[in-house]
């Protein structure tokens, strides 16, 4: 929190092991500060977190394929509702079609990422975005 | 006719016609059949004992003709008694020869000779109880002792009392002389010819009537033979009454006998115009009506002795009888009525008969030689013939029709018989060639059936792979949405294992360090992400190996084994794969999907792999309706518990199924898939599963645009 490079990331996935993972992948960068990471099982649970944090900058990787509330959804629900301080968002499928890859980019995706994950990729992505 | 009639009675009566002398002579000779005194009578009204003394002189009394009905007297009928007398002499021949007298009469009488009482026939008197009369014929025994003139007078009664009609043929008073030696042989002739004569044809008409009445009753249609029985019966009646008349000895019943045969006979001789008539068929006209009015005038005229110019009233109807007689039989000639000929024929016979009669006759006039000889009977004979030859030429004609009518249907009886023989043939022959027509038609029949069932076998092959090829798609549809859903357990399996591997590794690192450098903190949670990642790995490979497994449960023949099953986990897994298969087909899919599950279900015995079947089926079904909707698309499984059974609505918002197809979906082959996307049998096979293996329902509640829900409903045993 007094590090104001310490940028806090969303992930938005309705797998719960995807928090374990992610804690682990980057267990070196969240021991030494570099990321901060929050998780939301669902998008509805993301929108929620992200009202507490109006101020503060976030970067979001959000699933796309959820039940509820979808990540595309949620997508376009940050882009309307927060425009003044809009987020970097990355969207994640285990689908890597062009429509959803469009369609994401057209609502205002950052980046589009395809499962499996390549963690290595993401690290990068993620330093360079912050 | 009357005058036939009346012939025939004057001939058997012997009123001899030939033997009228002017000039009274005496009696000299006396035939077989006696002389009958009918001349020189003289009468005077009263009553008086000296009127019977020869020496009376009578030159003032009227003169009579004593045999002639009483209607010609009406002076002799008004004073109901009165005397006759008339001279009678012999010649030497017959001097104190024994005669004999018969008498026939009116009324009653006494006789005198020279003014001896010789006889008394009945009670003469005025006086209506005390009068008798008699009016046989009786043979009364007479002397004459010598060639001198004697008297016979006659003492008279008949009185009001007695009845007789004005038409009567009786005779006043008949006497005639015989010689005794003849007498019997007169009367026993007399008495043969005349009950011969009547019973001959109260007979031959008795046994006609009978005939007729016969036909009518075996035939109500043929009304001739109504009226000729009726003819028959008149005639049978006019000659009966005749007999009876003949034996009476009192006037009056004589005398009805006598009127009713009259009636009788005109009532035979019309009836037989109204045989004619119905036998040729001849209507009823004005022609016929006009002679029943004239013969029944002449009735009348009969009875009531009415005379009218010419005698028209006893010749003029029966004329014309006959000449309608003619006249109907030419009509029905002219139409070729078959029966035409016959009435000609009678008629023919009729005057044959006249003809023959009228010689033999004129002979007998100008012979003379009186009712027993040959000749004369030959002519009554050939009267007896013309006279019946109309109504029993009618009657044989009748008897002719009937005849051939028998000879006809006899004919016609051959052929039918014939024809029958020959239809039995032709049945017969239409039997083997059914027969034959039927065991071919067995056989095809056995032919065909055998095809049938090599058809019915074949389908039902191709149905088994058809189900399977169902069962194949669907795994189809499947094997995307399980792809996807191994393919995050795997990631997992692969991250948590590349992981361990790190952590192994910088464990080691820690590890390599002196001891007093070692982190032993950071050793420890290292060795705690490790074993976590290992249960973590464990897991999700669980996971992956678990959908594996369901897969190939689906894809397998069913058991048809029922185990307890959560119902609600398996909507949950088959929701999730339904909707990863679709997107892992058409990447462009996207819809909305939630279950709503009622987690208070028990467990329910299913057949789990045929249940998952109906359930991906369902699902699919409801994302297939969604597809075109751009995300907007909804699919909702949801279950319920109700008090005796569990309930799962698959619902989706999407176009919903027309009407008219909607009592379609459940058939086999059903489908509105384009070819080759769609077996038919989805839904077919659900309707199956449900209520046949689970005793479920299923039923489907639709609106076009709107959306599809489809119900289940499960008993829980």
């Amino acid at each position: 929190m007094l590090n104001p490079s310490i940028m806090k990331i969303l992930v938005v996935d309705d797998e719960e092991d995807v928090r374990t993972l992610f804690q682990q992948r980057f267990r070196r960068e969240i021991r030494a500060g570099e990321f901060d990471f929050a998780f939301s099982g669902s998008g509805e649970e993301a929108l929620k977190y992200l009202e507490g944090q109006d101020s503060e900058a976030v970067l979001i990787l959000s699933d796309i394929n959820m039940p509820g509330m979808s990540g595309l959804e949620l997508l376009k629900q940050i882009r309307t509702t927060s425009p003044s301080a809009p987020p970097t968002i990355m969207m994640i499928t285990a689908y890597g079609d062009e429509e959803s890859h469009a369609q994401a980019l057209r609502l205002g995706a950052n980046d589009f990422l395809t499962k499996p994950l390549d963690f290595v990729e993401l690290k990068q992505k993620l330093v360079s975005s912050i | 006719m009357k005058h036939f009639y009346l012939f025939i009675i004057l001939l058997i009566g012997l009123q001899a016609q030939g033997q009228k002398p002017r000039k009274f002579t005496p009696i000299d000779s006396i035939p077989m059949y006696g002389v009958t005194l009918s001349n020189h009578w003289k009468w005077h009204a009263g009553d008086n004992p000296a009127w019977a003394k020869p020496e009376f002189n009578d030159s003032l009394w009227d003169k009579l003709q004593v045999a002639e009905s009483i209607e010609e007297f009406p002076k002799l009928r008004e004073s109901e008694i009165a005397w006759f007398r008339r001279p009678i002499q012999v010649t030497q021949a017959l001097v104190n020869k024994p005669l004999s007298i018969s008498v026939k009469q009116m009324g009653a009488s006494e006789i005198y000779l020279d003014g001896k009482l010789l006889h008394k026939l009945g009670v003469v008197s005025k006086n209506d109880d005390e009068e008798q009369t008699k009016v046989s014929t009786t043979s009364l025994p007479i002397v004459l002792s010598d060639t001198n003139k004697h008297v016979l007078a006659v003492r008279y009664s008949f009185s009001k009392d007695n009845f007789y009609y004005p038409g009567t043929n009786s005779e006043t008073f008949h006497l005639r002389v015989h010689r005794a030696q003849d007498v019997g042989k007169f009367f026993e002739e007399q008495a043969n010819r005349t009950s011969g004569f009547f019973y001959f044809f109260t007979g031959i008409f008795l046994i006609f009537t009978i005939l007729h009445f016969s036909f009518y009753a075996s035939n109500r249609a043929r009304k001739v033979s109504l009226s000729l029985g009726l003819t028959m019966l008149a005639l049978t009646l006019a000659f009966f009454l005749r007999s009876i008349e003949s034996y009476q000895t009192e006037i009056s019943s004589k005398e009805v006998y006598g009127l009713l045969s009259v009636i009788t006979t005109y009532a035979g001789v019309f009836l037989i115009n109204v045989s004619l008539y119905q036998y040729l068929n001849q209507k009823f006209g004005i022609i016929f009506y006009v002679q029943a009015l004239l013969v029944t005038i002449s009735m009348f005229s009969y009875i009531f002795n009415w005379d009218m110019p010419y005698s028209v009233e006893a010749w003029l109807p029966f004329l014309l009888l006959f000449v309608d007689f003619i006249r109907v039989s030419i009509l029905a000639d002219r139409r070729k009525d078959s029966n035409a000929k016959v009435p000609i024929y009678s008629l023919l016979v009729v005057a044959g008969c006249a003809l023959l009669s009228i010689i033999v006759l004129f002979i007998e006039g100008t012979t003379g030689n009186g009712s027993g000889s040959i000749i004369m009977n030959l002519g009554i004979f050939f009267i007896i013939i013309m006279f019946f030859s109309i109504p029993i030429g009618l009657s044989l004609s009748l008897v002719r029709e009937y005849t051939r009518t028998h000879q006809a249907l006899s004919k016609k009886l051959v052929e039918i018989e014939k024809l029958s023989a020959e239809n039995l043939a032709y049945e017969q022959e239409k039997q083997q060639i059914l027969a034959a027509q039927n065991e071919i038609l067995e056989k095809e029949v056995a032919e065909r059936t055998a095809e049938l069932a090599q058809s019915l076998q074949e389908l039902k092959v191709t149905q088994s792979q058809l189900i399977q090829s169902e069962k194949l798609a669907s795994l189809g549809e499947l094997t995307a949405g399980i792809a996807h859903e191994i393919q995050n357990p795997l990631n997992f399996v692969n991250n948590f294992s590349e992981l361990s591997k790190e952590l192994i590794e910088e464990l080691k690192e820690e590890r390599e360090k002196e001891k007093s450098k070692r982190d032993e903190e950071l050793e420890e949670e290292l060795l705690g992400d490790i074993a976590q990642n290992l249960e973590k790995i464990n897991h999700h490979g669980k996971r992956a190996s678990s959908i594996v497994k369901g897969m190939l449960e689906h894809s397998r023949t069913s058991s048809g084994k029922k185990e307890p099953t959560d119902v609600n986990a398996m909507a949950d897994e088959y929701l999730r794969l339904a909707y990863h298969g679709i997107r892992a087909k058409d990447k462009s899919f996207n819809a909305d999907f939630k279950a709503i599950l009622d987690e208070s279900i028990p467990m329910i015995q299913l057949i789990t792999q045929d249940f998952g079947r109906v359930l991906l089926n369902l699902i699919n079904n409801a994302f297939y309706a969604v597809k075109d909707m751009q995300g907007k698309g909804q699919v909702i499984v949801r279950t319920k518990k109700l008090t005796d059974s569990i309930e799962i609505r698959v619902s989706d918002n999407g176009t919903g199924i027309p009407e008219h197809i909607k009592a379609k979906i459940f058939q086999p082959f059903f489908t509105t898939k384009p070819t080759g996307q769609g077996t038919g049998l989805g839904l077919s096979l659900t309707y199956d599963i449900v209520t046949k293996s689970h005793n479920g329902s299923i039923e489907v509640e639709t609106k076009e645009r709107e959306g599809t829900m489809f119900i289940i409903k499960l008993p829980y045993l």
